[in-house]
């Protein structure tokens, strides 16, 4: 996050460079410090994030075992043949009971995460990779172009979102379905589609974001130089204007990252999203809802880890708008 | 300020137009029959024939297009595809009229509350208080609507039974059992918008008390209460109004999921039947309904802050 300020041979020497960064670290680092709440819940979202990538590893059972219920067996020649043990309360077996089709809820919420936050994370950052660019791109060449694309943002940006989430999805899902391609079969129909339909709205917004940024930063001296040393286009947009709106980006990519979990984890639960057997939380709470007196761990548990997700990532989202903002002064 | 206003409009129709055209062509992306898929795989060939006729389906695309909108234009919104093929206008107006109603209560409980909120927290700035309304609202405004209403039907209608925890709508409610049905949608509704006005509010008090005019009312000895009541909330509160406008849209649309939990007859709940039903002709005409809702709060939402705002009327 340090300013670029300083003459080009000295910003490119490797000490300065490395100085440079090792002192932005620092700051950044005592920064984050001085907030513990925020930095308390950028901890809990790594953990989350971990989980995404090794939950099925560390999860007890598979996600869709049914578990059987020791007290009710019965052997039938070789073969032992048991009840499903649905309902069950928390115990040291099941630590977070059983759904009522008997399977451990511990283990679903384990596999489930990668839906929950690793597919928002994935979509999260294609919209802002795909935004920063054109963002960079519309604001710094301006002129028709940057007209065009921006009314044409704003026109996407008025509908509201879940209805373009829902229409969206609603057509690309029996699209993708039916292709025989067997990547997408392999990666799934509607998790492609619910990774298109977060590019598809938080792209514009990014983009709308960054660009106000780049417009900020085009006219400053640096980039001028740049241009006078003769620099490519491509070079002063990557090198001299695409650190100045890092910080934006941070930000404005924590801030997606939070509704993009929000909107999955929603349309899980419209029964729109993930499908049985894939045990994404929004759908794992569908599904419990009817047995909530009977099984209301089934229930809690992932309304929890839901909760405790997003209030996470918001928390983290308002800690880096603060230490931009202290920048900024 | 007229022709402010005859601009605004003229986009919002070419809004409208863009977003109907993006809409049918994303329905026109739907794979294979829609006759099949409404009627099912062992239709005859007759009567997928038959359907696609009534509906006007076997026409060029851009002639369907063009069709329906003349259609829509002159109020004729066309026939469900759902069972008993009602007409569609009647059915989302009616919906429209429900979720128009909720949006209100909503506001009607959130806007004093989030207003008061945030005040306190500008005044006491830097408090533990102040740390725990932040706190609060930031935690309630990402929280998703089922997580909040699922909490809410547990504590407030199975635990201590004050509220309905389904939303059946009849006529000829009296006021109390308005209140039972429409509490917890209005509730759940409620605590988004009071994190967001809230968090609002805070800033933009927060902004105009470090203005030199306060200092000013503040030396020439106002009382506290009214150099906050009549200098600093009048201009505070300014961008808290068009944010007040833009969440009548977000709710009209938004509350798909709270529709849903509750089974409240509103669009959203409608919207999200209409999708799951692939029923066309429902989820245009509801889409069009909620951008044009979406887009007049907005435009309400400008003209109302240029008209408050005399220091940018004339730009």
């Amino acid at each position: 996050m340090a300013a670029p300020a300083a003459s080009p041979e000295a910003r490119r020497s490797p000490l300065a460079v490395l100085q440079r960064r090792w002192w932005g670290f620092w700051r950044f680092w005592r920064r984050l410090v001085r907030q513990p709440l925020a930095f308390a819940a950028t901890l809990i979202v790594l953990f989350f994030m971990m989980i995404s990538i090794v939950g099925h590893w560390i999860a007890p059972y598979p996600y869709d075992a049914v578990q059987p219920d020791p007290d009710r067996c019965v052997a039938r020649g070789e073969a032992v043949r048991c009840a499903a043990l649905s309902n069950a309360p928390p115990s040291l077996a099941h630590p977070f009971g059983t759904d009522r089709n008997g399977r451990d809820v511990l283990s679903r919420l384990l596999y489930g995460a990668r839906y929950t936050i690793g597919l928002p994370l994935v979509a999260t950052l294609l919209s802002v990779a795909l935004g920063t660019g054109l963002g960079l791109l519309i604001g710094y060449t301006g002129g028709a172009v940057d007209e065009v694309i921006s009314r044409f943002i704003d026109i996407l940006l008025s509908i509201p979102a879940i209805i373009l989430a829902l229409v969206s999805l609603s057509t690309v899902v029996p699209t993708l379905a039916a292709s025989q391609n067997p990547l997408v079969q392999s990666i799934g129909p509607i998790n492609i589609a619910l990774v298109l339909v977060i590019v598809l709205l938080y792209t514009p917004i990014v983009a709308r974001v960054i660009r106000a940024a780049t417009l900020g930063l085009r006219d400053r001296g640096y980039v001028e130089l740049a241009k006078l040393r003769g620099e490519s286009t491509l070079y002063i947009l990557l090198r001299e204007i695409f650190p100045g709106v890092v910080p934006a980006l941070a930000v404005e990519g924590a801030l997606r990252f939070s509704y993009a979990i929000f909107l999955v984890a929603s349309l899980g639960f419209l029964g729109l999203g993930a499908q049985p057997p894939i045990p994404e939380w929004g759908r794992m709470v569908l599904d419990a809802r009817p047995t909530l007196t009977a099984a209301p761990w089934a229930l809690w548990f992932p309304v929890g880890a839901i909760a405790l997700l997003v209030i996470s990532v918001n928390l983290m989202a308002d800690g880096l708008q603060r230490l931009y903002q202290e920048n900024e002064r | 300020m007229i022709a402010f206003i005859v601009r605004r409009l003229l986009l919002l129709i070419v809004t409208l137009l863009v977003t109907s055209a993006l809409i049918f062509s994303l329905t026109q992306l739907l794979p294979g029959d829609v006759a099949r898929l409404i009627l099912g795989r062992e239709a005859t060939p007759e009567r997928v024939a038959a359907f696609n006729r009534q509906y006007g389906l076997d026409l060029p695309p851009l002639e369907q297009y063009t069709r329906w909108l003349g259609n829509f234009i002159r109020g004729d919104w066309g026939r469900s595809f759902a069972a008993g093929n009602a007409a569609v206008r009647p059915i989302v107006l009616e919906r429209l009229n429900n979720s128009l109603l909720l949006a209100g209560v909503t506001l009607a409980i959130s806007v004093p509350v989030a207003i008061f909120l945030g005040v306190i927290a500008a005044l006491r700035a830097g408090t533990w208080l102040d740390g725990l309304i932040s706190v609060a609202t930031l935690s309630v405004v990402g929280l998703p609507e089922f997580v909040t209403g699922l909490v809410l039907i547990n504590v407030f209608a199975l635990g201590l039974g004050w509220f309905e925890a389904t939303a059946l709508i009849r006529p000829g409610y009296t006021l109390g059992q308005w209140v039972r049905v429409l509490g917890l949608p209005a509730l759940t509704a409620s605590f988004v918008l009071i994190g967001y006005i809230t968090r609002l509010t805070r800033a933009g008090t927060l902004e105009e008390l470090n203005k030199p005019y306060v200092r000013t009312a503040i030396l020439k000895g106002l009382p506290r209460r009214i150099v906050i009541v009549r200098h600093v909330l009048r201009n505070a509160l300014l961008p808290t109004i068009t944010v007040i406008a833009i969440s009548i849209g977000w709710l009209i649309g938004g509350m798909v999921v709270i529709e849903s939990i509750y089974n409240y007859p509103g669009v959203g709940g409608e919207l999200v039947r209409a999708v799951e039903q692939k029923n066309l002709p429902m989820l245009q005409a509801i889409t069009m309904i909620v951008v044009l809702a979406f887009a007049l709060a907005n435009l309400t939402a400008d003209v109302l802050y240029t008209l408050l705002n005399p220091r940018i009327r004339f730009r």
